[in-house]
């Protein structure tokens, strides 16, 4: 009976095990997926259907008006050699290096200013900012008037002051691209010093006085000190702003439309056209894969980036 | 217990969100439902023109409630929508079908969109008065496919709007404008020498209106519109297209008698320039009126505004001219009252209403009698719509659209010869068969 007894007790004591560790499991596998699962519908529902779709039309002759009409397999995708496609790509690749990059550096200047007490600072940083408080669309226009040959702004001061005798179309074939970069940056800068201000603010002033203690002062204290502090920031700011540069359509669109000549054909405006004015959703979808690839690869750089400063 | 509660919760939440979601959804059906029991007896359409909101609304909201009154059992709701979204905005409608019943279309995205169905061929509903009203031309200007499928409402066509100071300034006779595009040339080049102001005004930014020019001088040319409509093809592939776009080119660059920069400008930002006396001449349709009134008197008799139909050639003065007008959206569900409201929109005292206070030619005979369209440039307005040739008619308006801005533009601005520009758009018509 004694042993029957121990025999029982044993059993329940491995089946009291078994339900704690089925439990245990429960708690740590399923549960944090039901947490998730509201999260996980609504992104679906908001991201993936929409993204499935594109890559279900890139294989499709569609139009926006009469929708999937049947499959051509990689015909779209034919289209992403041919010269057009490349000027386009290529042009989106300059416009992204430069905007992105001047941006940073600017923006590093200004925010390593700003981070000085020098009387005026707030007003300095508010002026700063001002730029990416406005719409896109607003900006292009109030950019469109400040640079316009003949009643701009910008061309009547270069006048008065000297440096040229007749208003500069910046718009013409050969400045457009680099004003619209120009004007790109102009917008960019303000998030740049936001973001590194904020990361200079997290830099502990005994780093810094034992830097300066030890001989490092002006632009090594800078190179050997506050830059690599700062490279988390540098490299979050660089990456976040890489994927917008290459959505970037409206202030292209309003103050271009992508010409003269093609010269300020990027990605995003190419797609536009060969959405809304040809109507081929097949050809736009493939395109559209192509820009997602691209901000795919810089959102995994992103987050491992992020990774990485967690550790 | 505590082990139990941990699983639970999340089941609980996501019975809740999903009980709530499923309330909303029902919430919603039946208030749908209600509001379709209301209505029952009432007939909702949508009406939308294009264009400035505060405008469209100040003509069309006492149009709206003279036409709910006559008909009560129809309301109608005014959709809003600027030219600057029209293209977008107008696919996204016609591919979700929630393009209101009745609505303005521009004359080339109506054959884009008639091809695939979008709207209503009219010609079973259109009366013998409606169809005597409207001469030939413009009831063409909206025919594709042998169907009627636009109301012509908003005719304008390229004329020649002159500075008569900046002529007399310039030694030519201000009661004398150009007869031939030689003579254009000869009296812009003119002013500019002798005034310092440029002589024409030339738009070369990316936008429609810079092919309109080269189709009023490649039709006066050639006699013929600038697309087949039958082949699909451009009638200007040959010598008299080279021609013509050369003409342009010329005026451009050889002779300097245009603003400087003219890539920075659309037509729109020419009318300020003519306005303000800083250009001597414009090719331009009457939609430029609105924007000279803003601050000129161009009705006293001593205006510096003349008009003059364009240049002749020998085939006569044939400019292009567009027309834009009253279309039924096929998803209507109710096409007898959507031809009800559509037909009220342009009787007589409408139409006019809708031309003087937005500024375009009158599309009807009985309102080209009426006082305001006796003015000398609504004349010239008038008689240039008698010879003119309309948009393309094409499925592609589209793209065809987008292929002459390029053309255009590449040679104005000297990237190719008119002959490049000229093939490169060809080949760029045939590859979108």
């Amino acid at each position: 009976v004694k042993g029957k007894m121990q025999i029982n007790e044993d059993v329940l004591s491995l089946s009291i095990n078994k339900k704690n560790h089925n439990l245990k499991r429960f708690k740590k596998v399923i549960q944090p997926l039901l947490f998730l699962l509201p999260s996980i519908i609504l992104l679906s529902a908001v991201y993936l259907i929409p993204i499935l779709n594109v890559a279900k039309l890139s294989f499709a002759d569609a139009t926006m008006i009469e929708g999937f009409k049947q499959w051509v397999g990689f015909k779209n995708f034919t289209y992403l050699i041919k010269p057009e496609f490349l000027a386009s790509l290529w042009k989106t690749l300059i416009w992204l290096v430069s905007t992105v990059g001047i941006s940073l550096i600017i923006g590093l200047a200004i925010s390593l200013l700003l981070n000085k007490p020098i009387p005026g600072r707030p007003i300095f940083r508010t002026i700063v900012i001002l730029p990416w408080l406005f719409p896109e669309a607003l900006i292009a226009v109030m950019w469109l008037w400040t640079i316009h040959s003949h009643y701009g702004f910008l061309n009547n001061i270069l006048i008065k002051l000297g440096i040229i005798d007749t208003g500069v179309n910046f718009l013409s074939t050969s400045l457009a691209f680099i004003t619209v970069i120009v004007i790109r940056i102009w917008r960019d800068i303000p998030f740049v010093v936001m973001s590194l201000m904020a990361g200079l603010q997290t830099i502990p002033h005994e780093i810094e006085e034992a830097a300066e203690m030890d001989g490092a002062v002006g632009f090594k204290k800078i190179w050997y000190i506050t830059l690599p502090l700062l490279k988390p920031i540098i490299l979050t700011c660089t990456l976040i702003l890489s994927a917008w540069t290459l959505i970037i359509f409206d202030m292209v669109y309003i103050l271009t439309g992508g010409g003269p000549n093609n010269a300020t054909k990027i990605l995003s405006i190419l797609m536009y056209d060969t959405a809304f004015s040809k109507f081929d959703f097949g050809l736009t979808s493939a395109m559209a894969i192509v820009t997602l690839l691209m901000v795919s690869i810089i959102g995994a750089f992103y987050l491992r980036n992020l990774r990485n400063q967690e550790k | 217990m505590k082990n139990s509660k941990l699983v639970t919760l999340p089941i609980i939440f996501i019975l809740v969100v999903s009980m709530l979601l499923i309330g909303c959804s029902n919430e919603s059906t039946s208030s749908n439902s209600n509001s379709r029991d209301k209505n029952e007896e009432k007939v909702v359409l949508k009406l939308m023109r294009p264009g400035t909101v505060d405008v469209v609304r100040d003509i069309f909201e006492p149009m709206v409630a003279d036409f709910e009154k006559q008909n009560p059992n129809i309301d109608v709701e005014i959709v809003d929508l600027g030219w600057g979204e029209y293209d977008q905005r107008l696919a996204t409608m016609i591919a979700t079908k929630t393009n209101p019943d009745v609505q303005l279309v521009s004359q080339g995205y109506l054959f884009s969109y008639a091809s695939k169905g979008a709207y209503l061929p009219l010609d079973d509903f259109i009366d013998d008065e409606l169809k005597g009203q409207i001469t030939d031309t413009l009831w063409e200007a909206g025919r594709y496919n042998e169907k009627i499928y636009e109301v012509p409402a908003t005719p304008g066509a390229d004329m020649i709007w002159y500075n008569k100071e900046l002529f007399k300034k310039a030694g030519l006779d201000p009661n004398k404008p150009p007869q031939t595009w030689d003579e254009l040339i000869e009296y812009a080049q003119q002013i500019t020498d002798k005034t310092g102001v440029p002589g024409l005004g030339m738009a070369g930014k990316a936008f429609s209106d810079i092919w309109n020019t080269f189709a009023t001088i490649y039709q006066s040319k050639s006699g013929k519109p600038l697309y087949d409509e039958k082949s699909q093809t451009f009638n200007f592939d040959d010598s008299v297209g080279e021609e013509s776009l050369q003409l342009m080119v010329d005026i451009v660059n050889d002779h300097k008698i245009t603003q400087p920069n003219i890539t920075e400008y659309t037509r729109g930002d020419l009318r300020t320039l003519f306005r303000d006396g800083q250009v001597g001449m414009l090719i331009d349709a009457p939609f430029i009126i609105s924007a000279l009134k803003t601050s000129i008197d161009i009705d006293s008799p001593d205006t510096f505004v003349g008009t003059a139909v364009v240049p002749k050639e020998e085939n006569g003065s044939q400019p292009f001219f567009g027309a834009d007008g009253w279309a039924i959206s096929s998803n209507t569900k109710h096409p007898e009252e959507a031809w009800k409201l559509l037909r009220f929109l342009v009787n007589t005292e409408n139409q006019y209403t809708h031309g003087v206070k937005y500024g375009f030619g009158p599309a009807q005979k009985d309102v080209a009698a009426k006082p305001n369209y006796q003015k000398p440039y609504w004349q010239t307005a008038v008689k240039s719509l008698d010879t003119g040739f309309s948009r393309m008619k094409s499925e592609n308006f589209i793209s065809l659209d987008k292929i002459l801005v390029e053309m255009v533009q590449a040679a104005i601005t000297g990237n190719a010869t008119p002959k490049e520009a000229i093939d490169k758009a060809v080949e760029a018509n045939k590859s979108l068969k």
